[in-house]
């Protein structure tokens, strides 16, 4: 039988899940192994760009530049604010280099003082509540954390806490209008299986809703979701996709619980999907996640594309060889169990769900 | 090296891709050079594996399940063939997976040692994401905060003739030794310096403490000429370290390989080869895979370049995602609700394969609209000003498609009719689809032994889809044939048409055979032998024969997607009717 390894992105009601979370250019590590870590933690952090301000201490101080270093009174690395000394030569005709903005001592040397201007920094946030389990420098670290844990498949880059609130007119049936948002649920991740139009997602922002989890988005409504300020989290995928069962089931455990939305795009090459977070560290027996596996036979997966997509089946049986499909492509193919029926789909286009 | 077929190797050439790594077996079968066979896996460089490794030896184990040769002893390849026959003599490995590698080109003057420099990296799957020349306007700071932005992985310092400039190539070193130390340690890039050879020890001397610094021939030694070899050659070694860096499990494989090749190089290479062996100048190609496609465009088999870009139908749909015309895309398909989900879809899950018709229809659809971009800038400066006055690719004698999206080999009509869509040729054209990958395994080959890629040019996967003859030239209008023609071939057998306007006709000439083809211009229209004129011209057998194309250039459907499908449908209709 062949390997064939797939992702897995799943739903689980009690678990202990370890998340890489990394940047993906190196920078600084803000934590250290074992310290316990909030959602919003910083876990690593670089410069999204780079505004220099080069002072040569030479000139300003009026010294060769080989004693220059010797009248220099700031650190590497140091934070300074404008006006703040950074070197400085004694004497009667006594002189002094200040800092022209804010910002931070990035280098020292050759009779120059380079000062980096405090810009945007890209950062990587916790995601979620749990411990440093393993450094990743100079990229990140890897947190994990126990609780029910439920993967998306898009967000629009956004990560918040807040309470989670069950609306029975809109889960796990129905959709989100603008009139079911009331002040009330002000400070609130609102769940849903839909949403009704793009007055909803403005409406949410009124009431500083904290962030939104959907079962599917039509593409339509995608650039609108993108300029909100809250986390909106895909569950199923596009269009008018539902929530599954086994997603259902976890998801009305969330209600008044607090949970982390981390609705960042997917990271297919760490495995990375959006998630939702809630912990849950009183419980035993804790099964692990992982980010995939290979297909055996009685796996649970979830088809992606096609014309069973977003249906679950088992694997029932792996054809030893690849084969051509009606589309013309050649690919390997699986045989699912789904319902009563037994289908055939290429093996590129599941998911595991366990 | 073995450079006789004499001295029989069997080969194991390895190709990790985006979403497949092939295990291809070369081995002499009945005095030839052939294919054995192929192994498929799914490739393992992303989550949740993360390991090439695992999906080379599930290919190698699948070409043992396919060969009933044992290739693998204890989970390595068995090396050199036994005296058993088992195992095989060497492993070469080609990879287009991976991110592109990040460049800054540094050159004095634009026009010539910059030049020169995008030209060296070009055959490189390298993203250029910075240049700076003498009279780009910056000062030193500005340049170091834009390198620092930038955060290339490479920066090619190039500049200079042997004996020419000095002081501007200084100072270009001094914004490259002020920003070393605002570099992050671990994000600092590697600098290939292919300059004025006179500056090369200095360069070094100033720059190897801070970089890991390389040094190779200068790009321009003088104004008149440019030599790319060795800076080419290191530029390889350096990509090869990028993809250790980047593609875990790549080190390790590494050591069993004998040659590394990228796919664009290895490509190209055949196609070349290709073109030369069927006398056929002047040839365009197009690869479109997953996450790196490519065109490669040359007027002979000497004289040809490939450039290849970070996109595709797949890994590569996110760069050019926000260009796609989804209203177009919906005409490719009969009925495919949701073509704008399914496209966000496929960006979620790149790997995803085409399962019916219609998905395999709008994927077509989709590479019709990426084929279209990457044709764009990748055809030379001259091509692409001839594209925007005509609406149309320049004229070449051969195509060549490369790529997943054309391996749907069961539905020839269809490809055909993609690929006159998108490249819509010209005059008289053979039309190359390599839809059993074997195109890039070959030209690695072909530096390793030639008479593996030689002895396969007749093989039934290299034959032509087609040779196809457009009119152009002239409006096709009225209700008069506008050409004539008559194909022979073989013992005595030959066909005469009339072709009218507006029509599209298939002429059976089998894969293997050559015809003798008169086309008889009725008008002022031009089939390749100029305007007027009548063309007679020995023609290459293919799956579909001999396509007469007189739908008029450019192709243009309706823009209501019914229309629009109903109008593709009926052309497919047609390719599928052959002259009796």
């Amino acid at each position: 039988m062949p390997v064939l390894y797939r992702p897995a992105r799943q739903a689980f009601a009690l678990v202990r899940t370890r998340l890489r979370r990394t940047l993906r250019r190196p920078g600084r590590v803000l934590v250290q192994l074992g310290q316990r870590v909030a959602p919003k933690d910083v876990i690593a952090r670089r410069p999204r760009t780079y505004r220099l301000e080069i002072l040569s201490v030479t000139e300003a101080l009026r010294v060769p530049p080989e004693k220059a270093a010797q009248y220099v009174v700031c650190r590497l690395g140091q934070p300074v604010a404008q006006g703040d000394v950074l070197a400085e030569r004694p004497g009667l005709f006594k002189r002094k280099l200040v800092a022209p903005i804010d910002g931070r001592v990035l280098h020292i040397g050759a009779g120059y003082i380079v000062l980096q201007r405090l810009t945007a920094q890209e950062q990587v946030l916790a995601g979620l509540e749990g411990v440093v389990e393993e450094l990743l420098a100079p990229y990140g670290a890897v947190v994990s954390g126990q609780g029910l844990f439920v993967q998306g498949v898009w967000g629009n880059g956004r990560l918040d806490v807040g309470t989670a609130v069950i609306l029975p007119q809109i889960f796990p049936y129905g959709a989100l209008s603008a009139p079911l948002l009331t002040p009330e649920l002000r400070g609130s991740v609102l769940i849903a299986e839909q949403v009704a139009d793009a007055e909803a997602l403005h409406q949410a922002r009124e009431i500083a809703l904290k962030g939104l989890v959907v079962a599917a988005l039509p593409a339509s409504l995608l650039p609108v979701a993108l300029e909100m300020p809250y986390p909106v989290l895909l569950v199923e995928g596009f269009g008018s996709t539902t929530f599954s069962s086994s997603t259902i089931q976890v998801l009305e455990q969330l209600h008044q619980r607090d949970v982390v939305v981390a609705a960042e795009p997917p990271r297919r090459d760490i495995g990375l999907w959006p998630w939702l977070f809630s912990m849950h560290e009183t419980f035993d027996a804790v099964q692990p996640t992982r980010t995939g596996g290979a297909l055996e036979t009685e796996t649970l997966v979830r088809v992606v594309w096609g014309p069973y997509q977003g249906r679950l089946g088992r694997v029932m049986e792996i054809e030893e060889f690849p084969r051509v499909l009606p589309s013309g492509a050649m690919g390997y193919v699986v045989k699912l169990q789904i319902d009563d029926q037994l289908v055939e789909v290429p093996a590129n286009n599941v998911e595991i769900v366990d | 090296m073995p450079s006789s077929v004499v001295q029989t190797e069997r080969y194991l050439v390895l190709d990790l891709g985006h979403v497949f790594t092939r295990a291809f077996l070369f081995d002499v079968v009945d005095g030839r050079y052939q294919c054995v066979s192929i192994g498929t896996a799914l490739s393992t460089w992303e989550a949740p594996v993360n390991d090439v490794r695992e999906s080379v030896l599930a290919a190698v184990e699948a070409l043992e399940a396919l060969t009933g040769l044992r290739l693998l002893q204890e989970g390595e390849i068995l090396t050199p063939v036994q005296v058993t026959g088992e195992g095989v003599d060497s492993v070469h490995l080609l990879v287009s997976a991976g991110p592109p590698m990040r460049i800054a080109l540094i050159g004095i003057l634009e026009n010539l040692s910059l030049r020169s420099a995008l030209r060296a990296v070009e055959p490189y799957p390298v993203e250029p994401v910075l240049r700076f020349h003498v009279n780009d306007g910056l000062s030193d700071v500005e340049r170091v905060e834009q390198l620092l932005n930038a955060a290339p992985d490479v920066i090619l310092f190039t500049g200079g003739t042997d004996e020419g400039a000095r002081q501007a190539l200084l100072g270009f070193l001094q914004v490259l030794e002020m920003a070393a130390p605002l570099f992050p340690q671990e994000d600092r890039p590697l600098v290939l310096y292919a300059g004025n050879r006179m500056v090369a020890h200095r360069v070094q001397q100033h720059l190897q403490a801070a970089y890991e610094v390389y040094v190779a021939d200068n790009v321009r030694p003088s104004l008149e000429r440019e030599n790319l070899v060795g800076v080419r050659r290191a530029l390889q070694e350096i990509y090869k370290e990028h993809l250790v860096r980047r593609l875990p499990g790549l080190e390790g494989l590494l050591n069993v390989v004998r040659t590394f090749e990228p796919v664009p190089l290895a490509w190209h290479r055949m196609v070349r080869l290709m073109s030369a062996y069927h006398h056929l100048s002047g040839y365009l190609g197009l690869h479109l895979g997953s996450g790196l496609s490519m065109v490669a465009r040359g007027r002979d088999a000497l004289q040809g370049r490939i450039r290849p870009f970070a996109r595709g139908v797949g890994h590569g749909l996110s760069k050019v995602l926000p260009q796609v015309d989804v209203e177009q895309l919906k005409g490719w398909v009969a009925s495919f609700e949701g073509s704008e989900e399914a496209l966000l879809y496929k960006a979620v899950y790149p790997e995803v394969l085409p399962e019916t018709e219609t998905d395999a229809w709008w994927e077509r659809g989709l590479a019709y609209q990426v084929g279209k971009q990457v044709l764009e800038q990748g055809l030379g400066r001259g091509d692409r000003r001839w594209w925007r006055r005509r609406g149309l690719p320049p004229v070449y004698r051969a195509l060549f498609l490369g790529g997943g999206v054309w391996s749907t080999l069961n539905h020839p009509e269809a490809l055909l009719l993609t690929a006159l869509d998108l490249l819509q040729p010209l005059g008289t054209v053979t039309l190359f689809v390599d839809g059993s990958h074997l195109l890039a395994p070959l030209g690695l080959l072909a530096k390793v032994n030639p008479f593996v890629p030689v002895q396969m040019l007749r093989s039934p996967h290299l034959l032509p889809l087609a040779t196809v003859v457009v009119p152009w030239g002239s409006p096709m209008r009225g209700r008069n044939p506008i050409l004539r023609v008559r194909l022979s071939w073989g013992r005595n057998q030959h066909l005469s048409v009339s072709v009218l306007p507006g029509e599209l006709r298939v002429l059976p000439l089998p894969p293997g055979y050559r015809g003798e083809l008169v086309v008889e211009p009725l008008g002022a229209y031009d089939v390749g032998a100029g305007r007027g004129r009548t063309l007679k011209q020995t023609v290459l057998g293919g799956w579909k024969g001999v396509v007469i194309d007189a739908r008029g250039r450019p192709v243009v459907y309706p823009e209501d997607p019914e229309s629009h499908w109903q109008a593709r449908a009926r052309w497919l209709d047609v390719l599928k009717r052959e002259e009796v």
